[in-house]
């Protein structure tokens, strides 16, 4: 007989209600387990009614241990607790992109053709500036990606930022801006500061943002009424 | 050394040892099997008895096997009471034994109820909460069972089950912390 058997069996065996074979088992568990024989005697003594127990009242005060019977309601309380946060986030955070992407939209650069701020990079470049011409940005991309990277040529960089913002890689957007303002690349580079601007600010990086289009409005740039309309929109917007 | 090794020895010690651990499981023993016969607390000693004449023949050479030897023999000791009772037969009483032992085991369990019940007075009014007393006051004091007091506090009965074995745990607890009582 194991201890819990035996302490199941107690009230049973105090009121003589085991069977012959139970009762000898229980009885020899007893003379050898001090731990069993101490909680038997515990109930013969409270059975003997020599122990007086005066309680309070019949009407139990709250007891905190009564709330591990409710585990299972508070532990879906919870669950849908965190749900409904986690849903609430996601839609303030949704919205708040909404916005961002709202304040933020911008007219892709136009390529010109015969634009003369830097040499047009062989027939694939031709190819992809067709598509993006024709708005398809995504093939734009696609081709521009497969220009070999040695390439330092600032419009395909220019326009390979443009294409990875317009399709919102914006990381990779930010990365090849990057190169044209380190290059400090005079054709690209008004144009590169903000298009990197926007790139931050929809990676949620609003003040690296702002911190771009500052300089950008400090510039003797046509971009810089744009930057600072832009500033504006995000200080009062955001 | 091994109590087994001491009572060989004679070890007055360890006499009063295992007669303080084992005597209350007898009186227990008997109390509940042979209820409203009168003279059975004579029988504790001679459980003791034919214990301590059981060693000196080496019938027990393990610790490990006391308690369940001793129960054999207080198992046995019942039966011949109902046996000879049935027979009309005097019981043997004391000083008839084999081996003598100058020991006062009906004293002994009534210290050892009195000092238990104050150890339980004591859990109760200091360590229990109100609705724990009013369990084991309905349980045991009114003999209500478990669905009754569940009932009278408007809990379930697992509730009552479960606060029930915890006063329990808490009573037992404080016994074995007691050597007055217990030897373990």
């Amino acid at each position: 007989m194991t201890c819990k058997e035996f302490a199941s069996l107690t009230d049973s065996y105090l009121y003589g209600k085991l069977s012959e074979e139970k009762q000898e088992a229980f009885e020899l568990h007893y003379f050898g387990c001090d731990g069993c024989f101490a909680r038997l005697k515990a109930a013969e003594r409270l059975h003997s009614k020599e122990v007086p127990i005066v309680a309070a009242s019949k009407t139990p005060a709250f007891e905190w241990s009564e709330l591990w019977k409710w585990k299972p309601l508070l532990a879906a309380a919870a669950a849908l607790l965190v749900v409904v946060l986690l849903s609430t986030f996601v839609i303030q955070h949704s919205r708040h992109m909404k916005l961002i992407y709202d304040i933020s939209t911008f007219p892709p650069p136009v390529y010109m053709k015969s634009e003369v701020r830097a040499p047009e990079y062989g027939e694939a470049f031709t190819e992809a500036m067709q598509y993006y011409s024709q708005g398809d940005y995504t093939r734009a991309l696609e081709i521009l990606k497969q220009i070999p990277p040695p390439s330092r040529n600032p419009q395909v960089i220019f326009f390979k930022g443009v294409c990875f913002l317009l399709a919102d890689e914006l990381k990779h957007a930010v990365t090849e801006l990057d190169i044209i303002i380190e290059d400090m690349n005079a054709s690209y580079y008004d144009e590169a500061i903000y298009y990197k601007a926007i790139a931050l600010l929809r990676m949620n990086k609003k003040d690296k943002a702002l911190e771009q289009l500052k300089h950008l409005a400090g510039m003797f740039s046509p971009y810089a009424p744009i930057a600072k309309e832009l500033m504006e929109k995000v200080n009062n917007t955001l | 050394m091994k109590l087994i090794d001491r009572l060989m020895a004679d070890d007055v010690k360890a006499q009063r040892e295992l007669i303080k651990k084992f005597n209350s499981r007898i009186f227990m023993y008997f109390r509940l099997r042979i209820k409203g016969e009168e003279g059975y607390e004579d029988l504790v000693q001679e459980v003791f008895t034919s214990f301590f004449a059981a060693i000196k023949k080496n019938k027990v050479t393990e610790d490990q096997f006391i308690a369940p030897f001793i129960f054999g023999i207080a198992r046995r000791v019942m039966y011949n009471f109902f046996y000879k009772k049935k027979r009309n037969e005097n019981i043997q009483k004391k000083g008839e034994a084999e081996f003598e032992i100058s020991y006062d085991f009906e004293e002994d369990e009534r210290l050892s109820n009195e000092k238990m019940n104050e150890i339980i007075r004591e859990v109760i009014d200091e360590k229990l909460a109100d609705v724990d007393k009013i369990i084991l006051k309905e349980f045991y004091l009114k003999e209500n069972d478990v669905g009754e007091v569940a009932e009278l506090i408007g809990k379930s009965r697992h509730y009552v089950s479960v606060r029930k074995e915890r006063a329990l745990k808490k009573i037992k607890n404080e016994i074995l912390k007691d050597k007055d009582v217990y030897i373990i």
